[in-house]
């Protein structure tokens, strides 16, 4: 199946060397069904994250008593230590369900969306960018 | 010209350390809050379902993850 890739916006005040308004980034749409209605979330596919990683408040939505959960200790390019907690989580990609180990934290504020990394979703789909066509094909792996 | 729907950055823009709601047809946002279940369930009273959301941070800048 193939996602387009999402252009965000980019402060150009934070970055007046740059012209850019925005970036194009590879992130998809997953939905969840919980007791309290549907919805859909934005997940940046991220190939150099170990985990996936996702915000507290959407653990805590889907009914999970989020720090009960197994905690990891992960860090980000500054090296700062975060935390997360781990639960088996269901939702579905592009209508097929998928179920994975999903950490939530509640250091993440700073970020516009969740993360797919490889433990959960790199090892379940093989992905193909196509920056050049703003495009994201994914393939689920079949382990035979 | 119209906006392609794959294109968040000037519908986001204005929004700073927040939750963000989108409705799941045109992506048009439909609610936004500090509190994030505040802001799912004023989308639902809103008829929206299916709604995405997304976090708009404190200021958008340019991400090596």
């Amino acid at each position: 199946m193939n996602f387009r890739y999402r252009k965000f916006p980019l402060n150009p005040k934070e970055n007046p060397n740059f012209k850019r308004k925005s970036s194009l980034r590879p992130i998809i749409q997953i939905d969840f069904e919980t007791k309290k209605g549907n919805f859909s979330y934005l997940v940046l596919i991220d190939s150099g994250a170990d985990f996936c990683v996702f915000h507290g408040e959407i653990g805590e939505r889907l009914g999970f008593d989020v720090t009960k959960g197994d905690e990891l200790t992960f860090h980000g390019t500054s090296g700062e230590a975060q935390k997360a907690y781990f639960h088996n989580v269901s939702f579905k990609i592009g209508g097929i369900e998928h179920k994975a180990y999903i950490g939530f934290s509640y250091e993440m504020k700073s970020l516009p969306y969740g993360i797919l990394g490889q433990d959960g979703f790199f090892d379940k789909w093989r992905i193909r960018f196509e920056y050049d066509k703003e495009n994201i094909e994914l393939k689920e792996v079949i382990n035979s | 010209m119209k906006a392609r729907l794959n294109d968040l950055s000037s519908k986001l823009q204005k929004y700073s350390d927040e939750w963000v709601v989108l409705s799941p047809n045109d992506l048009k946002v439909v609610a936004s809050g500090k509190n994030f279940n505040n802001v799912m369930d004023k989308a639902i009273e809103k008829g929206i379902s299916n709604p995405i959301v997304t976090r708009a941070p404190k200021n958008y800048g340019a991400y090596i993850l």
